[in-house]
């Protein structure tokens, strides 16, 4: 928790059983509408292949559905339902309504801006990745 | 996309006129028209690549993300409905590198996924998101231009969905004419219309599709050969003039049909529809309409070029009572000797419980790729088209001169030419000179 809580949407902005989607310093938020004031908050980027999530309905009432390879994420707490592909669960952010409204995400520091061509993240460290080289061959 | 007439050359590599392939009025084909490469390819481009074709009833798509993929002029497509409700159709194709988006026959989806690299796009045909977009110098990636191609045109008519290819095509309603008139006896004459049961038939046949079309254009003259085995079975009375009667009926540009009375019966009145639905009958049909509809058991016809229909009563064997079922089927062409068969069986919404499981059962023991006339059909569409292919076969033409004497009749009520009787290639000739004139670009010429 960051405590830098951002005003990102009104209330009504965000349709009953449906997302709403707000670019933030470099983030994308998906806020959702689970009822009348049920609110979550989720980075708006799927884990799997960092592509922005799709605002809208919810699908079958209950999942958000990542176009690109089909994650099903449950709207109520980010968990991965069986989904034609593995990913970590979405990562739930603070959220909060104010009296006049507003909601409200306490939406972590923006990342560092990407560098072309750079090691993604995910190898870890050379030192994970030599590791498990060894662990296999052996 | 359209190519106006001036612009069309009329003849053949060899020399060939087009003009010859076809003798409207003199009652001759040319076999060439079945398995000749060249003519295969003219008639893509200036016929499928510009002509309404059916793609899909409205029954068959009933919640949003329910898709179909079917095919116009050999390009593959995918009608989905949008979360407006609203059937949308485009090429399935991905923007990225053109892989089908969707690769089932039918489906419920939330996005139409490219399998290749993952592109989405939404219900309505959007690109949603391409793989690391970030990697896209800013601006480069204008996904508000890359959703999916939609179907230059498309239109429907009594829940029928056609499109074109052609963005100068006239509106559906004026490519169908009096065509709709006959139309509406069948897809027209109840509350809530007809609908599709469960999914269509879908089978590859080594025939040109014009034999399919020719023979759907109201031959009832083969019933008695080629489907011998049904008459000797006692389906059929003995008699093989038994079913000449009626009329052929040239509605329009090509749009052909026959309709044939049954027996003095009163089961056989209104085409043997259930006597719960003849009130609703007489009171969605115009009275023209209604008088042919009730004095009619039989029915074939070919809405131009490749979309037929029979609304007939079978019987689905020798102890079953004559049940009927209006079946709707398209001849797509997918080489000059190859065709996909697809065929809808059609009920109307309203109809009891048994009679959809009687015209069910009666329409796949007689048609379909199960049904004994289909499997007499396929058999003659086939040799037909096998032997056509040969060069020397093509020296000689095919003759379809029945009734070719006979003057439409004045007094019909409805609209287009009709002739006397069922046994006649009147409407064969009228198909054909329409084909004809579409290779030619004089087509439409009502």
């Amino acid at each position: 928790m960051s405590g830098r809580w951002a005003r990102l949407a009104r209330l009504d902005d965000v349709v009953p059983g449906s997302s709403h989607m707000v670019d933030h310093e470099r983030r994308k938020v998906l806020i959702v509408r689970l009822g009348d004031d049920e609110l979550r908050a989720y980075d708006g980027r799927c884990p799997h292949a960092n592509t922005p999530l799709a605002p809208g309905p919810l699908v079958s009432g209950v999942h958000i559905e990542c176009p690109m390879h089909g994650a099903l994420f449950r709207a109520d707490d980010g968990g991965l339902d069986p989904s034609p592909i593995t990913c970590p669960a979405l990562t739930a952010w603070p959220v909060r309504l104010t009296r006049d409204g507003h909601v409200e995400v306490d939406v972590p520091e923006p990342p560092a801006e990407p560098r072309a061509g750079a090691r993604p993240v995910s190898w870890g460290a050379i030192g994970d990745l030599t590791a498990a080289a060894r662990n296999t061959s052996s | 996309m359209a190519t106006t007439a001036a612009q069309y050359d009329v003849h053949l590599r060899d020399g060939t006129s087009l003009h010859d392939l076809i003798d409207e009025h003199g009652g001759h084909v040319s076999r060439r028209i079945y398995a000749d490469p060249e003519i295969y390819e003219l008639e893509q481009e200036r016929l499928f690549r510009r002509a309404w074709q059916f793609l899909a009833h409205e029954s068959e798509l009933k919640e949003p993300g329910d898709y179909l993929t079917r095919q116009l002029a050999g390009e593959p497509i995918v009608l989905i409905k949008g979360d407006d409700g609203q059937i949308r159709a485009f090429l399935n194709s991905c923007r990225h590198r053109g892989m089908r988006v969707c690769r089932a026959d039918r489906d419920s989806v939330s996005f139409m996924r490219c399998p290749y690299h993952g592109w989405a796009y939404d219900r309505e045909g959007r690109l949603i998101s391409a793989f690391a977009e970030e990697l896209y110098d800013p601006g480069r990636l204008k996904k508000e231009e890359l959703g999916l191609i939609p179907i230059t045109q498309i239109g429907a008519y009594r829940g029928m969905i056609f499109g074109t290819w052609d963005e100068a095509a006239p509106s559906l309603d004026y490519y169908l004419g009096d065509m709709r008139f006959y139309l509406d006896l069948y897809l027209g004459r109840t509350d809530a219309g007809a609908e599709v049961l469960g999914s269509p038939h879908v089978w590859d046949v080594r025939t040109n599709w014009k034999f399919a079309a020719d023979n759907f254009t109201g031959d009832n003259f083969h019933l008695y050969t080629a489907h011998g085995s049904v008459v000797e079975l006692g389906m059929l009375p003995p008699d093989p003039m038994s079913l000449s009667f009626g009329n052929l009926i040239h509605a329009q540009d090509g749009h052909v049909l026959h309709i044939v009375p049954g027996p003095p019966d009163p089961a056989f009145a209104h085409f043997g529809l259930p006597a719960e639905l003849h009130e609703q009958v007489e009171r969605n049909l115009g009275p023209v309409q209604r008088e042919i509809h009730r004095n009619h058991a039989w029915s074939v016809g070919t809405v131009f070029p490749n979309l037929s229909f029979l609304q007939v009563m079978v019987q689905g064997d020798l102890e079953s009572p004559m049940v009927p079922f209006l079946c709707f089927r398209v001849w797509q062409p997918t080489s000059p000797t190859t065709t996909r068969i697809t065929s809808f069986l059609l009920l109307d919404r309203e109809a009891p419980e048994d009679y959809r499981t009687a015209s069910y059962e009666a329409y796949v023991r007689t048609f379909g790729p199960s049904g004994i006339f289909e499997q007499d059909d396929m058999e003659n569409w086939e040799d037909c088209t096998r032997v056509n292919s040969g060069k020397i076969a093509q020296g000689y033409g095919l003759h379809h001169g029945m009734g070719l004497h006979l003057e439409p009749d004045p007094q019909f009520p409805g609209p287009g030419k009709a002739y006397p009787g069922s046994y006649g290639e009147r409407t064969q000739l009228a198909f054909y000179g329409e084909w004809q004139r579409w290779l030619t670009g004089t087509e439409g010429g009502r």
